[in-house]
């Protein structure tokens, strides 16, 4: 914890995080206009104080549509960064505690993922399936492990020449049991900091397929969804208060997990764990 | 110990070879030869100690004997129930019988406790899962064993890094006794603690086999510290047992020109004492290519034209001294007097 408190950068990360999370989690309760009702006399108005952050092309609030994005946003990037982490913690663990021609095969498979160009087969895939929230998060989460499991792996392979796996092997522990109760335990601090990048990847994943118009359909806010706006000329001209504001948040958001990801790399390196 | 107590553990032949293997399509180009070809036998209640330098092979044959390696060829014997079961093609569901009665003791205090789980948690491990015991029974029984190797037991509930190296290597061995076995493989126990540890740790595994009734395979290249645990030592070199002998015996009269150039090697408490070192020539030669005939051959200060061209038979000399030399009858070579 003190080790992780050195990190300036990434404390301001953490609070920024939680203001927005508490933001997004309040936002049914917060006194702020409706982000869907259409308003026909205020449409693309610049801020002022009604409307702090000005209206979109309908007359929308986007200071409400800012904070309702998020909930979108942030969900798609959480749900989206659990599937890999999953995925690739049990592909890695199978691999690097099986060896042999599982490990070969998942290994391929992994490098398969990894040389995929990601972004061109989650746009046809969900070209295919549809664009809906659920679509996205699943898609984007089952083409992000790769990394993952490759790191679970790398662990797992050295963890399982310790002494302490020959023990409970010779007592007889079953291979899940050593994989879940020894293995895992010890790889937890890479997982959960591969894990807040992967968070921030997904958040980029979902701002650039709304971005494309093949992420999270209108009426629902993202904050990708609201940059599409700036594919206008005018708009980016003459009208920042639209795209700016989605613009920030998301680099902000994803500028602040990535410090809180090197804070926690540091802060749960294993060769320091027992200070 | 005598020659009529009954045998517990009878090893045939046993080998071990890890490939080597190159390349894109991991051709196999050869084999390391870690063990190869060793046979002896353990009595009920006996210490053998297994000495050797680094990478001879003594570390395998203990993983080979818990099953925690599939030989490559050879034979297991093991007495349960009174009677000689082979656990050479045994599966790990058969074995877990067995795992009961056989356990191992590691030599890095450090890599062999888990850092993320309570001494509770890892001496109780072994009791979980063979569902021996559960709830309070099993906080019970855990208690006793942390007594028996002599931890407190108000530190149950801390993580290893809170330990020292030989409080490390007690819960180690706490772990080890909690189903109650009757075979322990020591796998240089106490070559990674002090010197002032070392000893404490070696009289508790004494008392615990005095108590318990334990039979002890001792692994170490220290050969003063088999010497003070051991009933009978057998030496390796290169994956082959070269001489197995009665612990003193062996150190008054080694009759393997190898042993006795270890023998010149344990440094002496009494600087009056002037012993000849013999300085082996060369290197160990790689076991994935030994040299033909007696594999000691090439370092042998005595060897003979028959040593390079015919491997020595493992042969009984006098009664319980067993030798692998073409040339042990005829030298006449120094041991060590020991106090």
């Amino acid at each position: 914890m003190r080790r992780f408190l050195r990190h300036r950068l990434a404390v301001v990360g953490a609070i920024l995080l939680i203001l927005l999370v508490l933001l997004a989690l309040t936002a049914p309760i917060l006194p702020l206009a409706d982000p869907f009702k259409i308003d026909a006399r205020a449409i693309r108005k610049p801020p002022s104080a009604a409307h702090w952050l000005g209206t979109d092309e309908t007359g929308r609030d986007v200071l409400s549509r800012l904070i309702w994005g998020a909930r979108v946003s942030l969900s798609v990037g959480l749900v989206a960064a659990s599937i890999s982490v999953t995925i690739g913690t049990l592909i890695g663990l199978t691999s690097g505690y099986s060896g042999g021609k599982i490990d070969f095969w998942l290994m391929r498979l992994t490098d398969v993922v990894m040389t995929i160009p990601t972004l061109i087969i989650i746009i046809s895939l969900v070209a295919v399936l549809g664009p809906s929230i659920y679509n996205v998060m699943i898609v984007i989460g089952i083409f992000g492990w790769a990394g993952i499991a490759r790191l679970v792996r790398a662990e797992t392979l050295s963890l399982r020449e310790r002494d302490f796996v020959m023990a409970s092997r010779c007592v007889g522990a079953s291979a899940r049991r050593i994989m879940f109760r020894h293995i895992l335990p010890n790889v937890t601090a890479p997982i959960i900091v591969a894990g807040t990048f992967a968070v921030a990847g997904a958040i980029l994943s979902e701002a650039s397929l709304s971005f494309l118009g093949i992420g999270v359909r209108v009426p629902t806010p993202t904050w990708g969804n609201m940059l599409t706006r700036a594919q206008s000329l005018t708009v980016l001209e003459a009208m920042p208060w639209l795209w700016l504001p989605p613009g920030l948040m998301i680099t902000l958001v994803v500028l602040s997990i990535n410090f809180l990801g090197d804070a926690l790399r540091d802060a749960l390196d294993p060769r320091l764990l027992n200070r | 110990m005598n020659l009529t107590t009954p045998i517990l553990l009878d090893v045939h032949d046993l080998k071990m070879h890890f490939p080597i293997q190159r390349g894109l399509l991991r051709r196999v180009v050869g084999h390391v030869r870690a063990v190869d070809g060793v046979s002896f036998t353990i009595r009920q209640g006996e210490t053998l100690g297994l000495v050797g330098e680094s990478g001879c092979g003594k570390t395998t044959v203990g993983r080979l004997i818990l099953r925690a390696l599939k030989p490559t060829a050879g034979r297991i014997f093991y007495r349960y129930n009174g009677e000689m079961v082979e656990l050479t093609h045994k599966s790990r569901r058969e074995m877990k019988p067995f795992r009961r009665e056989m356990q191992i003791i590691f030599q890095d205090p450090f890599s062999s406790l888990n850092p993320r789980m309570t001494v509770m948690d890892i001496v109780s491990e072994p009791l979980r899962i063979h569902g021996v015991v559960s709830g309070d029974e099993l906080r019970a029984r855990v208690r006793e064993l942390l007594e028996q190797v002599g931890l407190r037991v108000q530190h149950m509930n801390r993580y290893p890094y809170a330990f020292s190296g030989g409080q490390r290597q007690r819960i180690g061995i706490a772990r080890a006794l909690a189903l109650k076995p009757k075979f322990i493989v020591c796998d240089e126990p106490v070559s990674a603690l002090d010197v002032s540890i070392q000893a404490q740790v070696l009289n508790l595994l004494r008392d615990l086999q005095a108590d318990l009734g334990l039979t002890y395979l001792f692994i170490s290249h220290d050969l003063s510290v088999v010497e003070h645990i051991s009933d009978r030592v057998a030496v390796m070199y290169l994956g082959h047992i070269v001489e197995l002998a009665p612990a003193e015996e062996l150190y008054a009269v080694p009759r393997h020109p190898y042993t006795e150039a270890l023998l010149s090697a344990v440094p002496s408490a009494d600087p009056d004492l002037k012993v000849q070192r013999i300085i082996l020539p060369g290197d160990v030669p790689s076991p994935s290519k030994p040299p033909p005939g007696c594999k000691f051959h090439p370092r042998c200060r005595y060897a003979g034209d028959i040593c390079s061209r015919e491997v020595p038979l493992w042969r009984e000399i006098t009664p319980d001294h067993w030798v692998a030399c073409h040339l042990a009858d005829a030298l006449k070579l120094t041991g060590v007097v020991t106090s």
